[in-house]
């Protein structure tokens, strides 16, 4: 199924969350259009591992663009269940496709709380729309 | 208006761990109210530091004869020697109008205009490598495991020789920039040029012989001081920022003011 940027959740800081479904606790955790676009030819990224837990707030990788790296700060708290081991040798899809082909991990929810702490996609694109 | 507070720090040569040591606790250490930190220093024995997504695995093999020491920074790109160079740190505390992910393009831009311009002032062809011609013959490529054989755009290129490349690291806290400025070909490494060696191949022999009119006979003090002036200029043209003479002249006292834990700023502001 295709995400949609209008039905995510977001960090200040240009990262995404999509809401579990019903009855599920996995979420999917990438980078905005608007961070691919100020980070401009993205030439490496890491990734977390499976299995290991952070925090809301907590770095989980980092991204190397024009000589500058910028960390990734996770949206909520959860376990590492699958990460998208591809992604940093094909950058160029976060280009193309940041809210589907681009995900970057997918986490077990730990505390479903924490998304009321996070910026739906209005209040995200005033954000943006202020830089 | 309001300016914000930036202090200088002069640091005496240190190794490779304690300089990058410094540059991290300076950058975590960094508050909305503190002040902007330039850092210019130096190193104890000559150092490569490592890009960030470098590893030492990648050191190629043989390379320089292995006479010198190893050490990560924290910012991307490609490895540096550090050996008749100037080097400097910048942190700027998170700001919200300089972004939060990626490059500070205008923070990279302005600082090597300003040492461009200058260089242009004392006679030295510089430019930006975006505006230049450089060819492949000088291994002009981004994949090059040393940052000076690498080029970017606002690289600042001397013909065809690339004399100073930045780097960022981004945290929460603020923005970290790392530069290197070449003075002087390094014994460990005589394929790259310093800005003296690059006036001296530009001398053209006059009537008298020839001339060093333009070859600033300096020490690496004097350009160290010439180069934090400049530093300072491209500083303020990004962030609105007043220099205050600190007494914390070096980062171990500014170090030692963060370990104590004062919620005041460093510096005062100076309206």
């Amino acid at each position: 199924m295709s995400i949609k940027p209008e039905s995510l959740k977001y960090l200040d800081s240009h990262e995404w969350v999509s809401v579990p479904t019903e009855g599920s606790d996995i979420a999917t955790v990438g980078i905005s259009e608007f961070a691919v676009t100020q980070l401009n030819d993205l030439v490496f990224m890491s990734l977390p591992s499976v299995g290991q837990e952070i925090r809301a707030g907590d770095e989980f990788g980092e991204v190397e663009s024009v000589k500058a790296v910028s960390p990734m700060y996770c949206p909520v708290s959860g376990t590492v269940v699958e990460i998208h081991d591809g992604l940093p040798d094909q950058l160029e899809i976060l280009n193309q496709d940041p809210y589907n082909a681009g995900w970057i991990m997918k986490i077990r929810v730990k505390d479903e709380s924490e998304f009321g702490g996070l910026l739906d996609w209005q209040a995200y694109k005033k954000l943006c729309d202020s830089h | 208006m309001h300016f914000k507070p930036a202090i200088v720090l002069i640091d005496p040569p240190m190794s490779g761990s304690e300089n990058m040591s410094i540059d991290e606790r300076l950058l975590a250490s960094a508050k909305p109210d503190w002040p902007i930190i330039l850092r210019i220093y130096a190193w104890n024995f000559p150092t490569l530091s490592l890009g960030h997504f470098q590893s030492e695995q990648e050191v190629p093999h043989g390379l320089f004869g292995g006479r010198f020491a190893t050490v990560k920074r924290k910012t991307g790109g490609g490895a540096i020697l550090h050996d008749h160079e100037i080097t400097y740190s910048i942190v700027i505390p998170a700001d919200e109008q300089m972004g939060e992910k990626g490059p500070s393009e205008r923070l990279y831009r302005s600082v090597h205009s300003s040492i461009r311009d200058g260089l242009r002032d004392l006679g030295l062809d510089a430019e930006f490598h975006e505006n230049g011609t450089c060819t492949r013959d000088l291994s002009c490529d981004r994949d090059s495991f040393l940052c000076f054989l690498r080029r970017s755009p606002v690289d600042l290129i001397v013909n065809q020789h690339k004399i100073l490349g930045s780097a960022q690291r981004r945290s929460r806290t603020g923005l970290l920039q790392h530069g290197s400025f070449l003075i002087r070909r390094s014994e460990v490494l005589d394929c790259l040029s310093g800005v003296h060696d690059l006036f001296a191949s530009q001398m053209q022999p006059d009537s008298s012989g020839w001339t060093s009119s333009t070859v600033p006979a300096w020490s690496v003090e004097e350009w160290q001081a010439w180069t934090c002036g400049k530093i300072q200029r491209g500083i303020e043209d990004v962030t609105k920022c007043s220099w205050v003479d600190s007494e914390l002249k070096d980062s171990s006292h500014i170090l030692r003011f963060v370990e104590v834990g004062s919620g005041s700023t460093p510096a005062a502001t100076d309206d």
